[in-house]
């Protein structure tokens, strides 16, 4: 099988494609020199541009699989060409596989179940999570003429980081705290210098802001410390948390959270709260 | 100006059926989808008062009166492109359909808002696939638009585009906090309806609607594996955790 990558920064991808893939071939949507068989001439930043990339590379490899990690540049470009060439796109998926003969996307879903999806048009398309980098590089690199584009890029800026990103300790609240308890959580992150983030259904519910979401479609989070109370642990959130320490308290002991705990408290965080307050009054 | 803003009306809580491989919606309360109302807010945003605003959704016929409450945010038209040939699409069938109800209904819009994903289903997909289907433009992320510009989001830079319309955009989660009804057209809210359109009146191909324009398909549904290795902490939980924070120097 050939399999087909695409990645800006990202490039993890490739990995993961030759688990599965004998032949791998590799592209960028960064002009660098040797990180990448394909590179485009600039750095490409509208879909069109992306799009005419993807379709040159494509027509060059004849690939059985293209496989598109989950940046914004790539997924625009991805989805443009998926839908200008009528083919079938897997989306998100968090990991890939061969099974009954055929390429499988994982996607995550509800209630800690995942759904295996495949395509019915060839190639196949499939956009990867992906959140790292890998030393890699290739002995020769084809530079690609990059087509006009009707959206005119006119400069970039860097932006305020989300606190969160950076933070070297994160309290993060579930469904499984009640609402009455955010102002005393908030006291104690206040203490310990935490930032306070928080689960797709928290922020739905208007509890806390959008921009506090850990997880897809929210942030990333790195920090030393992550505190998860009253989270169940769906793999929608995991998915955004690298931290060095897991400390989690749930009152399901099922909670998927445990699995991937350092401190796995089995407890009601109305309960803990108070308790951890007055602990870190003493040791302060 | 003719603005649209796609709808999605979504089940309030997600309850996945595994024999059917779809989310239950049968018994469930239904909502517009936050993020398309976070759109809506920043179309809203951007009209001038003699700008039309217009609606357009897909799914069932019950899911009209939920969208008559566009009305009271301010929107002039509302359609939901409605046909049982419609079930069961994928995010490219979707694409087409809405693309096929765009080119009957609103020929001559002028830009397209999105929200930048839908809650229930969250894959993305939709800008990019509507957007090649009406071979227009378009960016996901978006910050902000104004005449001149558009502001969007990448993973680590703003970047600044020009454009022409037309554009579709698709607008971030955290660009507003999504609309609210307006006194203003509050009035004139009761007497306006939802308009259905069925697959016929769109003059759409069927065969690239519903499940046999469906390009992806699920094999199965499977439970995630969770190994709990380690023994849950039953007592004094307050106090493991002051001090593990004060062992790696939180405290």
């Amino acid at each position: 099988m050939k399999t087909l990558v695409f990645f800006k920064q990202n490039n993890n991808v490739i990995e993961i494609a030759r688990k599965i893939s004998e032949e791998v071939k590799t592209a960028s949507f960064n002009p660098c020199s040797d990180c990448a068989e394909f590179v485009p001439e600039m750095e490409i930043r509208s879909f069109e541009n992306g799009v005419h990339f993807i379709e040159y590379v494509e027509e060059r490899i004849s690939p059985d699989l293209m496989l598109f990690s989950d940046e914004t540049i790539i997924r625009e470009s991805a989805a443009f060409f998926a839908g200008k060439r009528k083919l079938g796109l897997i989306s998100h998926s968090n990991n890939v596989y061969i099974k009954d003969g055929k390429i499988i996307g994982v996607v995550p879903g509800w209630e800690n179940l995942s759904a295996e999806v495949y395509s019915l048009t060839k190639p196949v398309l499939l956009l990867l999570n992906s959140n790292t980098k890998i030393p890699f590089s290739v002995e020769n690199t084809e530079t690609v003429k990059i087509g006009p584009s009707r959206l005119k890029f006119k400069k970039d800026t860097a932006f305020d980081k989300n606190p969160l990103e950076t933070a070297k300790v994160v309290i993060g609240i579930g469904r499984g705290v009640k609402k009455s308890l955010i102002p005393q959580i908030k006291k104690i992150a206040e203490k310990i210098n935490a930032e306070i983030g928080c689960t797709r259904p928290v922020a739905d519910s208007g509890i806390l802001p959008l921009n506090k979401v850990i997880g897809d479609s929210g942030v990333d989070i790195r920090p030393k410390v992550y505190i998860a109370l009253g989270i169940s642990g769906a793999i929608q959130h995991t998915s955004g948390v690298n931290a060095q320490y897991v400390i989690a308290v749930n009152s399901d002991k099922n909670a998927p959270i445990f699995a991937i705990s350092t401190l796995p408290i089995l407890g009601k965080v109305e309960e803990i709260i108070p308790e951890l307050e007055k602990w870190i009054k003493n040791i302060l | 100006m003719k603005i649209i803003v796609t709808i999605k009306v979504i089940p309030e809580r997600i309850k996945f059926n595994k024999e059917t491989k779809r989310i239950d919606r049968d018994g469930v309360k239904m909502i517009i989808n936050p993020t398309d109302l976070i759109a809506a807010e920043e179309a809203n945003k951007f009209r001038n008062p003699d700008d039309e605003l217009i609606g357009i959704s897909m799914g069932p016929p019950s899911t009209a009166e939920i969208l008559n409450s566009l009305f009271k945010y301010g929107f002039d038209r509302v359609y939901l492109l409605s046909d049982i040939a419609f079930a069961g699409s994928d995010t490219l069938a979707t694409a087409y359909i809405l693309s096929a109800g765009i080119k009957k209904l609103v020929p001559d819009f002028d830009i397209i808002f999105q929200g930048d994903y839908s809650v229930d289903g969250a894959t993305g997909q939709i800008p990019g696939e509507l957007a090649a289907f009406l071979n227009i433009p378009f960016l996901t992320h978006v910050k902000s638009v104004n005449k001149k510009e558009i502001i969007r989001k990448t993973e680590d830079k703003l970047e600044y585009f020009e454009y022409q319309t037309p554009i579709l955009l698709s607008v971030s989660d955290d660009a507003n906090y999504g609309i609210s009804p307006n006194l203003f057209y509050l009035k004139n809210a009761e007497s306006k309806k939802t308009e259905i359109v069925d697959s016929k009146s769109l003059n759409s191909d069927i065969s690239q609607c519903g499940l046999a324009g469906s390009k992806t398909s699920v094999l199965s549904v499977i439970q995630n594996e969770v190994k709990i290795s380690k023994s849950l902490i039953e007592e004094n939980g307050a106090e493991e955790i002051a001090k593990l924070l004060k062992k790696v120097g939180v405290i």
